[in-house]
């Protein structure tokens, strides 16, 4: 569905954020975008959506090249931002508004998700607190149908029972011919509804894998801090190491996401090696 | 017209138009009761005082022309306010329609559907303030109209191209481009003559003529159509900072 091929990027006058990056995300997942603050995650997801132009390389949406802001591309795909304001208009005069650019609008999936996040769409958008207008857009995100859905940070600003619904609405969509890109800092929120994790380190992506082989390639397991076990990436926690093996016989706990993403940032060459043979 | 493609779609441009509208309501809405309220004070005090000479109502006229074209200045240069933001521009940038229809919904809604109202309201203001009904189809108003279209065009360039403070970006962007003309005909006039070079302001565009009127029309429909397919190209650029 996502085709980044050879994309280099950076802003005036500064280094390059992204170099040479090429990234295929197929349809049918939901993809974890990580890295750590300045890692050009926001950027590449402003490629995506064509409100950036690369320096060189492309972005492709279904083979359309996401910099040329076609119909066809911008109707099938959407983006909630970190950051963004909404109109000073009501809820309901928004969708009135905006969804005939989306042809396959739903309107009562966008009602559910409302009222799953207790949002009313009588109310004034700007009289809305901001997690409740993120909840406004991210119900509008899902409810446009698009093919491709990127939400950049969707949980800053949610309250704590939100990113739970959050979970559980994005757990159930139907996945068949779609694709969501979630970008985020907030590994815990979110590692339990990825099925694929992209890391993005110094503008170029250093892990690519989908959850079921990572959990076929790694075991999470805690061991003795005097245990000779050798281990890819450990962080050490009263006497113990919380550590990324190779698989062993001993059984592994939970994919620790956050762990191995440490591991990934600190130990990218190991941790490359171990997945692809080679050094990253 | 077909609205899959990326053709020109009537009914994308209609949206959009919708959508600015439904935006801009309170904005558009004060600026009614503005022009309403303008025409009661204006004809309340005319009737006070048993009407106004011609000389008058026609300064009147001029007047609220000039007040006319300053608001629609100011509108146009609000047109892509969206983008002056990045919490707001990636609703403009990744709305469904191409950039092409987002300018023409701009263009009609800050041209086409402002000026309908405002000469209206304009033509209204004029019978209530004694002039004759044909009084408003003179070249008075005709060089109020024509000279309004082209300016309006640029601040639509404005509007495209500055990221803050479009009006007054535009306003300076105009006279600095006034100026720097000026200076270069002045060193170019006296290199060529040094003894001294007359001119005269060409009247063509100042006179009731119809042939002249028709140069005029085709003068403002080429220029006003230049500036808004340079707000095209700008807009296509245009990218998140």
């Amino acid at each position: 569905m996502i085709s980044i091929k050879d994309l280099s990027f950076s802003y005036k006058r500064s280094k390059p954020l992204i170099k040479e990056l090429d990234l295929e995300l197929p349809s049918g997942n939901i993809y974890g975008l990580f890295g750590l603050n300045g890692a050009g995650k926001t950027t590449l997801l402003n490629i995506i959506t064509g409100m950036i132009f690369p320096k060189s390389g492309a972005c492709y949406l279904h083979a359309q090249d996401t910099k040329k802001r076609a119909v066809q591309t911008l109707r099938e795909m959407y983006i909630v931002p970190e950051q963004f304001d909404l109109p000073k208009i009501t809820g309901n005069k928004y969708v009135e508004t905006h969804r005939p650019f989306y042809p396959r609008f739903d309107e009562d999936l966008m009602l559910t998700i409302l009222k799953e996040f207790e949002v009313d769409l009588l109310q004034n958008l700007l009289q809305l607190s901001f997690g409740q207008r993120k909840k406004f857009l991210i119900a509008f995100a899902i409810a446009t149908n698009t093919k491709l859905l990127i939400f950049d940070e969707p949980t800053n600003g949610l309250d704590i029972p939100s990113k739970s619904q959050f979970r559980r609405i994005i757990a159930s969509l139907n996945l068949e011919e779609k694709c969501v890109l979630i970008s985020t800092h907030q590994v815990r929120d979110l590692g339990s509804m990825i099925d694929h994790l992209i890391v993005l380190k110094n503008g170029s992506i250093v892990f690519d894998h989908s959850v079921q082989e990572i959990e076929k390639r790694l075991s999470f397991q805690k061991i003795n801090s005097d245990s000779s076990t050798p281990y890819l990436y450990g962080e050490e926690t009263l006497g113990e190491i919380h550590a990324i093996l190779p698989p062993s016989d001993n059984r592994s706990l939970e994919l620790d996401l956050e762990l191995l993403f440490n591991g990934i940032i600190s130990k990218t060459d190991e941790i490359s090696e171990h997945f692809n043979g080679v050094k990253s | 017209m077909n609205t899959t493609s990326d053709n020109i779609s009537t009914n994308r441009i209609g949206h959009l138009c919708r959508r600015y509208i439904a935006i801009k309501r309170s904005m558009i809405l004060i600026g009614l009761a503005a022009m309403i309220s303008l025409i009661v004070l204006i004809s309340a005090a005319i009737s006070y005082y048993d009407g106004v000479t011609a000389r008058s109502a026609t300064s009147i006229i001029l007047f609220a022309f000039m007040i006319f074209k300053l608001t629609g200045y100011a509108l146009t240069s609000t047109m892509f306010y969206e983008l002056n933001s990045n919490s707001t521009a990636p609703q403009f940038y990744t709305l469904p329609a191409t950039m092409f229809e987002k300018l023409i919904s701009a263009w009609l809604i800050s041209f086409v559907a402002y000026s309908l109202v405002g000469i209206s309201v304009l033509y209204i203001l004029s019978l209530l303030i004694g002039l004759d009904p044909t009084w408003f189809f003179n070249i008075k108003v005709f060089n109020e109209i024509w000279t309004y279209t082209i300016i309006q065009s640029i601040f639509l360039l404005g509007a495209a191209h500055f990221r803050s403070n479009n009006f007054l970006s535009t306003v300076v962007a105009m006279l600095g481009v006034v100026i720097l003309f000026g200076l270069l005909a002045l060193v170019i006039s006296n290199t060529i003559y040094p003894k001294g070079w007359f001119f005269r302001i060409p009247t063509t565009l100042f006179t009731s003529s119809t042939s002249r009127i028709i140069s005029t029309c085709i003068i403002t429909l080429v220029a006003s159509t230049f500036f808004i397919w340079l707000s095209y190209l700008r807009l296509k650029k245009q990218q998140l900072t």
